[in-house]
């Protein structure tokens, strides 16, 4: 409430500057901060409590040398499609299994399928090792290679 | 990152070893260079011709346990289902009530088989009790699962593919749960003779849950790409 | 003394029987190959004899099986005297047959070599539990039946002291105490036993028996009589019992009839203390009730043209006197003085032929389903698991 009346040049005057990064003196106060879309205060007969907040550069403009591996995650929507067909199916043969048997198999080997490839893939995430002109890479591989070439300066 | 650290782990701290999966078990009581004893005569037998047992011949082994056994009338499944039967511990109680089981099945069957004449009529009627016990687990085991999944502040019973591990665990849940829903003057043994019976025929109220289940599975098909890993 | 004398004869025979038991298990038969994987071989064919008259029975039927007549059984056995676990057995296989065994061969030999001049001769099976005591008892049973016999078969008498059904004072002596139910049951299971038999030999009451102002039994009347009486007045049934037992020793000893005596658990009859308790909650002593008195009476030495055949059972005493199945512990002095002399016919597992006799009858009537069980491997590990014990044998291959 102190900078209530302040003018914008005055606001950044009560931000101190540390090093590359700026910090705020008092917590902000987003819902009543900024003025409307047409460069307008609000009309309820007040002025906004805050000025918009000028851009700072918190992190520096630059990648880093790692990823993280939360892109990696495992799409687990695999065999939709034959799920789909085997409800069919069981649906139309009143949940008998024996009359669908062909939809069961094919279900079940995709889900089989799909295990192994998630088990075959945990593996070799573990061992992290490069696997030349491989397309996807999992996070610890890119990781090793950005380790290698890291980011120029 | 894990494997890392359950390697270095496993190394430094004998209570840190791997099983089977691969996964880290705290506090085991072997160290990971132990391996797991071979108790049946014939896989020792494939063991010595293959010439693995030379490799294994100065590797430390853990004990095995109480359970295992090289009987020639022994059957895992047979052993899990009894772990199933048993309530607070009572090993000897559940044996007990699995084997009386077996005794109902046997003794049902074989009214049947003594009293046809013909040979034709007599191959049709099975009497083995394990044969009907695994035709009744096979029946039994689901094709799909639902699993509980919060979208939204909405709990959606997704249908999800099961584990060939867990549709066992189901199955022989289930046929435990409608052994055990009878009136209180019938022993266990004979209502869980009759489900395994009636579950060998593909009748009966375990495989009744089974369908259930299915059928839920089937209306909630909608949220199946709620599916999370 | 005549009957000492007689009893040292057995005893040497039996040692006899006994060498040529070791002899029959020494040569056996030769084993199959070994074979440890599970091979879908035609079933064995149990070894049957064909001869349904045990008194036919030779040393070369041991390990043999022979089958009882459906209404043979349901005539002698219809109201008890067959464990119930086997009678579930015979019951799934539709027929009820026995291995002929030594025991009850010797028994039978020995009765058949009885001088019936003399006070009745006593045969005690004994032996562990599950050895096959009864069921031996069962094949005498069957003997002395064909064999002409007046059976006063008596199959649990512990029932009578510890699972009661109903116990009341007598109506006619104010010392003694009467079970109603468990009599007239018994009384059901005599006359279906000797009806026939009885109507042949045409034995008569030889005393006139008032039960109440209104109903007696004259003179001259039919023996079935007494047991029809008693099994509509359950209230006199235990006298009825008194009577008859009375009547047939009388009887027997006339030369009228030849009167077997069969209790299984005889051990029972000489407990010091039954389950009934009086009013001021001391226990009864079974030697109070009317029945126990009755069956004791037919112990006694003073008849002839008898025979006692009983087993000496672990589980017919009370829990604390079980230690041994020897008979001096099992009987006490009570007992060993009451049954003296009597001949000790030791019960024992089965042998390697009668085991494999076992295993193939039981695989010939399905019985034993798994594939393994034919093979020299199952057959090991179910004589090992056994230990050549009949009960435990049964037990064990109830879920395989």
């Amino acid at each position: 409430m102190t900078n209530q009346h302040l003018l914008p040049e005055e606001v950044n005057r009560r931000q101190i500057h540390y090093g590359k990064f700026i910090m705020h003196l008092s917590p902000l106060m987003l819902g009543t901060m900024y003025r409307l879309p047409n460069g307008k205060f609000r009309k309820t007969g007040r002025r906004p409590s805050r000025w918009p907040f000028p851009y700072n550069n918190v992190l520096p403009l630059a990648l880093r040398n790692e990823v993280s591996g939360k892109g990696d995650k495992q799409q687990n929507l695999a065999c939709l499609h034959e799920m789909s067909i085997l409800f069919a199916c069981m649906k139309k043969n009143d949940f008998v299994q024996s009359l669908c048997s062909k939809e069961i198999n094919s279900f079940q080997k995709c889900h089989l399928n799909f295990l192994q490839a998630q088990k075959l893939k945990k593996e070799q995430e573990r061992e992290g090792n490069l696997v030349p002109y491989a397309r996807n890479m999992s996070h610890r591989q890119v990781n090793q290679l950005l380790k290698q070439y890291p980011q120029p300066k | 990152m894990l494997g890392l650290r359950g390697t270095l782990l496993c190394r430094l701290l004998p209570e840190y070893s791997r099983d089977a999966s691969g996964a880290l078990r705290a506090y085991s009581m072997y160290p990971p260079t132990y391996i797991k004893p071979v108790y049946q005569k014939e896989k020792l037998e494939e063991l010595i011709e293959s010439g693995e047992a030379k490799e294994r011949e100065f590797t430390p082994v853990r004990a095995a346990y109480n359970s295992h056994t090289s009987s020639v009338f022994h059957d895992s499944l047979v052993r899990k289902f009894t772990n199933h039967v048993m309530k607070t511990g009572q090993k000897s109680l559940s044996r007990e009530l699995v084997e009386q089981t077996f005794r109902e099945i046997k003794l049902i069957q074989l009214r049947k088989w003594n009293q046809t004449q013909t040979p034709e009529e007599k191959s049709v009627i099975e009497c083995d009790p394990n044969k009907i016990f695994h035709k009744a687990v096979e029946n039994c085991r689901p094709l799909l699962i639902v699993s509980p999944i919060k979208r939204g502040g909405v709990t959606y019973q997704v249908p999800m593919p099961v584990t060939e591990h867990r549709s066992y665990f189901e199955s022989m849940r289930w046929l435990v749960k409608a052994g055990r829903e009878k009136e209180r003057t019938i022993h266990f043994p004979q209502q869980m003779a009759r489900e395994l019976l009636s579950a060998a025929k593909n009748e009966g109220r375990a495989v009744k849950m089974k369908q259930d289940l299915h059928q839920l599975c089937e209306a909630n098909k909608a949220y199946a790409h709620y599916r999370w890993g | 003394m005549a009957v000492r004398a007689v009893a040292g004869r057995f005893i040497s025979c039996i040692h006899n029987n006994e060498l040529l038991l070791c002899h029959r298990s020494i040569v056996g038969r030769t084993r199959r190959s070994s074979s440890t994987q599970a091979v879908e071989e035609p079933r064995p064919i149990a070894s049957r004899t064909v001869i349904t008259n045990p008194s036919h029975h030779t040393s070369d039927h041991i390990g043999s099986w022979y089958t009882l007549e459906p209404n043979t059984v349901k005539r002698l056995f219809g109201h008890g005297g067959i464990p119930k676990p086997y009678r579930t057995l015979c019951d799934a296989f539709f027929e009820s047959s026995l291995m002929v065994r030594q025991p009850a061969l010797s028994t039978i030999d020995y009765i058949k070599r009885s001088n019936l001049n003399l006070p009745p001769n006593k045969f005690m099976l004994y032996g562990n539990n599950g050895v096959g005591k009864t069921i031996s008892l069962v094949h005498i049973t069957h003997f002395l039946a064909e064999d002409g016999w007046v059976l006063v078969h008596v199959p649990v008498p512990s029932q009578w002291r510890r699972v009661f059904k109903e116990v009341v004072p007598s109506a006619t002596n104010p010392d003694q105490y009467d079970h109603t139910r468990d009599s007239v049951m018994w009384l059901q299971h005599f006359r279906s036993q000797n009806t026939e038999l009885l109507k042949s030999l045409q034995l008569e009451t030889s005393e006139h028996y008032t039960w109440t102002q209104r109903e007696a039994t004259e003179v001259g009347q039919p023996l079935m009589t007494l047991a029809d009486f008693g099994i509509s007045r359950a209230r006199f049934a235990s006298d009825c019992v008194t009577a008859i037992i009375k009547e047939l020793k009388q009887c027997a000893s006339q030369d009228r009839c030849k009167v077997a005596v069969v209790i299984d658990g005889i051990n029972s009859l000489f407990c010091p203390t039954s389950r009934y308790r009086l009013e001021d909650l001391t226990y009864l002593p079974p030697d109070r009730f009317t029945i126990f008195r009755a069956f004791l009476s037919l112990l006694q030495s003073d008849w002839k043209n008898g025979v006692i055949v009983g087993t000496i059972d672990k589980r017919d005493n009370e829990g604390e006197r079980r230690k041994s199945y020897l008979p001096r512990y099992l009987l006490r002095q009570k007992g060993w003085e009451a049954l003296d002399p009597f001949i000790p016919i030791p019960v024992v597992d089965y042998d390697e032929v009668e085991m494999r006799s076992a295993i193939n009858y039981y695989l010939d009537r399905g019985w034993l389903q798994s594939p393994h069980s034919g093979s020299d491997v199952g057959r090991k590990e179910l004589a090992a698991l056994s230990n050549h014990n009949p009960l435990t044998f049964m037990e064990i291959c109830k879920s395989i």
